[in-house]
């Protein structure tokens, strides 16, 4: 690839976010961050409108949801304004829960794949496979 | 008439009607004994009692616990419902048939309603014409009454008295049964509770102090590490104003020199400390700020950032929700046998015919069993001829399946037999593990009322033996809805297959087996698709693409005893219907797969 790919990440916990950005930054790619829903959004609205795009989402589940509450799948729903946003950007979700149903139910709104939250060789991995890099 | 003949007449009515009498109340007897739930017990008994005697109504009062009023606990129909839903009740030694009677511990008998002095009409009982209120006693411990009631005068003789009675006495021990043992259930669940959240509490405590104790190297790693880090930068500063002014200009020298700059800016005490070091000889400084300093002090956080990880994993173990259902150990063990990774070739597996379904969460059983076939692995390690048996047995008092899994390696000493047990207790060394494995399979078993113990010799390996309580199936003698469908089953050729394959086939779908060596380009045929996730020779992911290929992947459900994250998202993205946890009952297995034929037809329509 000419160009780096341009991952969004997305998490709360801003320690996790600058740690997964160092990370992805020595790997090479261009990074971005948002520490939350609404912030995600807007920056992918507005990258759209300047014509750039992202190349894949990484996104945390457990945040606060649109309306600023607590919620266990909040990320649930910018995963879905996402896919109906920008269909064709693929999105790997992360979460601290290790459930079947959570896997399920992301599989379902359209994430590209899922992860549990830590496991940072898995998160490299399954990037590569996602935007077809071999490592 | 004769005097005599009308004396026989009365004589054969009297002994006819005692017999009925007599029958009824066995009636009553037999099917009342065999209700344990006292809430089941009172609205059975009084349509029992109305059956049995034909009795136009019959209620149950039970005095309340101040000993005042004796409070309504059923009667039949509409009118029993009216009264207890107005919370009907009468007062102990008052103006009512069941107030004298429940008072002096005699039955009370109304022939003719409208004479009798102590009887007040009851508006939703109006066809009332004759009545008998029995006490319920226990010995001289009254603890309620009956009320029979007929639309008939004259309903009851004295003679009925005693054989009603006899009932009610019967009638009286089997509620004193049913309370007796609904306070037994109840003080159990409260000292389950009380156990588990001390377990809990004392699991936390030990937790807590355990993760303090990993943690705590952290900080001092790091500070030495603040410290190195900067003095390496200042250092090499240093080292650098010894060259050539032209290398200075190079950016890794521009880049040691600025950061220098900014260190010697906010600590100068550093700085001092490497005017020191620069005069120092080579294996000395070597000693004090060499980086295999800075590389242990960085493994030393990574053990303890691993072991606090590994304690997170294994702590959502067992205390995550348990969902108990009826289960086959044996398929369990099995999976558990391929899960593990221990070779199949060293294990033997022995079980009873026919052995019963057990109540367990097949997920926590099967980390059970695979928590003890990687320790057996361990201590089999320098063993030239590894074995390990595991044989299912019902035991003698047929409760339990017990469930024994024997090595031969190098067996557990005496005095460590009972340390196992016990929470972050650990001989393997503290880097690997947590020594949280045994303790969550204690736990797992105890919470389903089963339990786990040991018995070993040095260099005689060792046995553990499990006991897990029965499933009381209650559906399968359920009638099967006939259904249609043309269903293939993907799987070893195993116990599980074999039930669901006569499962499947009783409820009327074509069913097809087959193992996962089978190839085929018919998959699209069948209605539905069932694959079990675990295979012994082969990962079933594989044999999901060859069904992908045949474009049938739509149609597949795969069932695990051990559904995984990662498998289940993977097998979702290949596209199958669904992943769900394996059905062990034919209940619940025509229902799930009635269920996605259904949809899956919906689905393509």
């Amino acid at each position: 690839m000419d160009v780096d790919p341009k991952i969004l990440v997305v998490d709360d916990e801003e320690n996790l976010l600058r740690s997964v950005e160092k990370t992805l930054l020595r790997e090479g790619f261009e990074v971005e961050t948002a520490n939350g829903n609404i912030s995600a959004y807007e920056l992918v609205r507005d990258a759209l409108r300047d014509g750039e795009s992202f190349d894949l989402i990484i996104l945390d589940l457990n945040m606060p949801d649109f309306e600023g509450k607590d919620s266990k799948y909040a990320g649930l729903e910018l995963l879905e304004r996402l896919k109906s946003a920008i269909p064709d950007i693929p999105v790997i979700v992360n979460s601290a829960w290790d459930e079947v149903e959570t896997a399920k139910l992301c599989i379902d709104k359209g994430a590209a794949d899922y992860f549990v939250k830590g496991r940072t060789d898995e998160m490299l991995d399954k990037i590569r496979v996602v935007l077809n890099i071999s490592a | 008439m004769d005097l005599a003949n009308i004396d026989d007449n009365v004589t054969l009515e009297q002994a006819l009607r005692r017999a009925n009498l007599l029958a009824a109340a066995a009636e009553v007897s037999q099917n009342i004994t065999l209700i344990l739930d006292i809430d089941e017990l009172l609205p059975k008994t009084v349509d029992i009692i109305c059956d049995a005697y034909d009795f136009y109504y019959a209620g149950v009062f039970l005095i309340d616990d101040a000993g005042e009023f004796a409070v309504l606990r059923a009667g039949r129909g509409e009118p029993g419902r009216i009264m207890i839903e107005n919370n009907h009740k009468l007062a102990v030694g008052g103006n009512s048939m069941i107030g004298a009677c429940t008072a002096r511990n005699e039955a009370r008998i109304s022939l003719d309603v409208d004479t009798e002095r102590v009887w007040y009409p009851n508006p939703v009982l109006p066809d009332t014409r004759s009545e008998m209120a029995l006490p319920l006693a226990i010995g001289n411990r009254v603890i309620g009454a009956v009320t029979v009631q007929s639309v008939e005068a004259a309903a009851f003789s004295d003679e009925d008295i005693s054989s009603l009675q006899a009932m009610a006495n019967q009638l009286a021990i089997a509620i004193e049964n049913a309370r007796n043992r609904r306070e037994l259930e109840e003080t159990h669940a409260q000292l389950l509770r009380a156990k588990t959240f001390e377990t809990i509490a004392t699991a936390t405590g030990d937790a807590i102090h355990w993760i303090g104790n990993k943690a705590e190297p952290i900080g001092g790693s790091l500070a030495r590490l603040r410290e190195d880090v900067q003095l390496l930068a200042c250092a090499a500063a240093e080292a650098l104003d010894l060259v050539a002014d032209e290398v200075k200009t190079y950016p890794l020298a521009q880049l040691f020199l600025k950061e220098a700059a900014d260190i010697q800016q906010h600590r100068p005490d550093i700085v001092e400390k490497v005017e020191q070091l620069t005069s120092l000889p080579v294996d000395q400084l070597e000693q004090r700020l060499s980086l295999n300093s800075i590389m242990e002090d960085l493994q030393i956080i990574a053990n303890a950032a691993s072991l606090i990880m590994k304690v997170k994993e294994e702590l959502i173990g067992p205390a995550r929700e348990q969902a108990p259902r009826p289960v086959m150990i044996d398929d369990v063990v099995n999976d558990a046998v391929t899960g593990s990774g221990i070779p199949s070739a060293i294990v033997r597996l022995e079980k009873q015919n026919d052995l019963p379904l057990v109540l367990a969460d097949p997920v926590q059983l099967n980390r059970v069993f695979i928590n003890l076939f990687k320790n057996a692995q361990e201590a089999m390690a320098d063993q030239s001829q590894p074995r390990l048996s595991v044989s299912l047995r019902l035991d003698e008092d047929q409760k339990m399946v017990l469930a024994d899994v024997q090595d031969n390696g190098t067996g557990i000493p005496e005095e460590t037999l009972d340390k196992i047990w016990i929470t972050f207790h650990t001989t393997k060394g503290v880097k690997e593990h947590a020594g949280l494995g045994l303790p969550a399979c204690q736990l797992i078993l105890e919470h389903i009322g089963g339990h786990i113990t040991v018995a070993s010799r040095p260099g005689q390996g060792a046995t553990f033996t499990m006991a897990v309580p029965l499933a009381e199936d209650k559906t399968d003698g359920a009638k099967i809805e006939p259904s249609r469908g043309k269903v293939l089953l993907v799987d070893d050729a195993d116990d599980w297959r074999h039930f669901a394959a006569i499962a499947l086939k009783a409820a009327g779908y074509k069913t097809a087996t087959a193992d996962q060596n089978y190839r085929s380009g018919q998959f699209n045929q069948y209605d539905l698709i069932l694959v079990d996730d675990i295979l012994a020779n082969r990962d079933s992911i594989e044999v999901l693409q060859e069904i992908k290929q045949a474009g049938a992947i739509a149609k597949t459900t795969v069932f695990s005893s051990n559904p995984r994250v990662e498998r289940t998202k993977e097998d979702k993205l290949l596209g199958i219907y669904d992943l769900l946890p394996k059905p062990y009952t034919q209940a619940s297995l025509l229902n799930e797969v009635r269920k996605a034929i259904t949809s899956i037809r919906y689905i393509r329509t």
